[in-house]
């Protein structure tokens, strides 16, 4: 069954690199190089994870490098989230501050089954992620009373959310992993496996809506 | 026994007079390959000494240990240029990190020789081709991650985590690969020449499009 879901991670976070690699090329704006950096380090981590275990027929445990591909993916994320915001400066939800109080909960619940390094980085880079998200809908909450374009505020508002079901479902994953008993697609572990692929497939889909939304504004500019 | 500290005086003291009696740009190329030569060296001493403190076996040492130190390593000459020295241009920059790299490849398949042989020819091809558009490679994607954005400082912590996973991740994939045998190991030494293919052609049709506009 593992093999299966690297299997379908590596299928969709391939197919979501090529697209982006793509547009990065096609369009060289920075936004999609920020997205072809976030789906290439994801890519990359799987399919090393995935060929260690086939020759190795175990997963790697000296060093961080399939995870450090996993954070930096999810870094970017963070960094292309920022980039496309609707925020003001200094604009922020006071619900904001669960979202850090949370990550540090289940940084120190992870540490009891895993090391110290690697989950204070995780924890860090959900951490800005989760902030990321919460500001950002609460951005466009306001900048709905402002009387902004429709059509704007739902493409923002679907890949917050987007982003937001991703975090739900790496939470759960690694939740999950920890109870991890039996090796079958009944294990919640799968669930919120495929939920995250899925989740990577739609934040490319509504982040490219959002970009072609810029895309046309500048055109309109110019 | 491999005695890579006298091979590395051997090859770095020719290149050493050439970029004292150079000048201007050929100079620095000359000390951007020098310092791929170094790092070499100082990235087999480190990885020797995490493989035998962490008690790594040669596959890990070879899937884990090795890529995330060499790049690294590699990257280091890059990161003091960028910042000592702040280079305007961006061919500029992304030359020094090719030559950091080549240097790199070209000591390491040195060494390379010197304890496996050089008798047959069409596998050395091959491993040279691969081993040293490899290294070149990762050069590449660090030097144009990095220009595109090194002009935003608080991205530039990030950009730098970001292309040294990738080029990381990249290598030990490589390495990896050509530690099979077989099939496997000719994939793995395809890849990296597939991607400067790949690359090249992106560059030039970026180019092309350029002066179009």
């Amino acid at each position: 069954m593992e093999n299966i879901d690297n299997n379908i991670q590596l299928i969709v976070s391939g197919f979501c690199a090529a697209v982006a690699i793509t547009k990065a090329i096609s369009t060289t704006r920075r936004n999609w190089m920020l997205l072809a950096v976030c789906y290439t380090a994801g890519m990359l981590a799987d399919l090393y994870w995935l060929l260690y275990y086939i020759f190795n027929g175990s997963t790697p445990d000296l060093f961080y490098i399939p995870y450090l591909g996993w954070y930096v993916s999810t870094l970017f994320l963070y960094i292309f989230l920022n980039e496309i915001t609707l925020r003001n400066a200094g604009e922020k939800s006071r619900l904001m501050w669960v979202v850090p109080a949370f990550t540090a909960a289940m940084c120190v619940f992870y540490m009891f089954y895993g090391d110290y390094i690697s989950n204070l980085i995780a924890a860090t880079i959900m951490a800005l992620l989760g902030c990321e998200v919460i500001n950002g809908l609460h951005a466009l909450k306001l900048r709905s009373r402002e009387g902004i374009e429709q059509v704007k505020l739902r493409c923002h508002r679907r890949l917050y959310t987007a982003a937001g079901l991703f975090f739900i479902a790496v939470y759960g994953m690694w939740t999950a992993s920890c109870f991890l008993t039996v090796d079958s697609v009944l294990s919640p572990y799968y669930w919120f496996d495929f939920m995250k692929a899925v989740m990577m497939l739609i934040i490319l889909l509504f982040a490219s809506s959002v970009i072609g939304l810029s895309e046309r504004k500048d055109e309109a500019v110019t | 026994m491999n005695y890579i500290e006298n091979i590395y005086i051997c090859i770095a003291a020719p290149v050493l007079v050439a970029a004292v009696s150079l000048k201007d740009k050929h100079r620095k190329m000359m000390l951007f390959l020098l310092a791929g030569m170094t790092t070499c060296l100082l990235s087999s001493y480190v990885s020797t000494y995490l493989t035998y403190r962490l008690g790594a076996k040669p596959y890990q040492a070879a899937g884990e240990i090795a890529p995330m130190i060499e790049e690294i390593m590699k990257f280091l000459p890059m990161m003091f240029y960028l910042l000592v020295f702040e280079p305007k241009s961006r061919d500029d920059t992304a030359w020094c990190m090719i030559h950091v790299a080549l240097g790199f490849a070209t000591f390491e398949n040195i060494c390379w020789l010197t304890a496996n042989g050089a008798s047959n020819v069409l596998y050395l091809l091959i491993r040279g081709f691969g081993t040293g558009a490899m290294h070149v490679v990762c050069g590449a994607i660090i030097s144009a991650g990095l220009m595109a954005i090194w002009k935003d400082m608080w991205l530039r912590l990030a950009g730098t985590a970001g292309m040294l996973t990738l080029t990381v991740t990249y290598h030990a994939i490589y390495n990896i690969l050509v530690a099979e045998e077989g099939i496997v190991a000719w994939i793995g030494y395809l890849i990296p020449m597939v991607t400067a293919v790949v690359i090249m052609m992106i560059r030039s049709r970026t180019e092309n499009r350029q002066k179009e506009e």
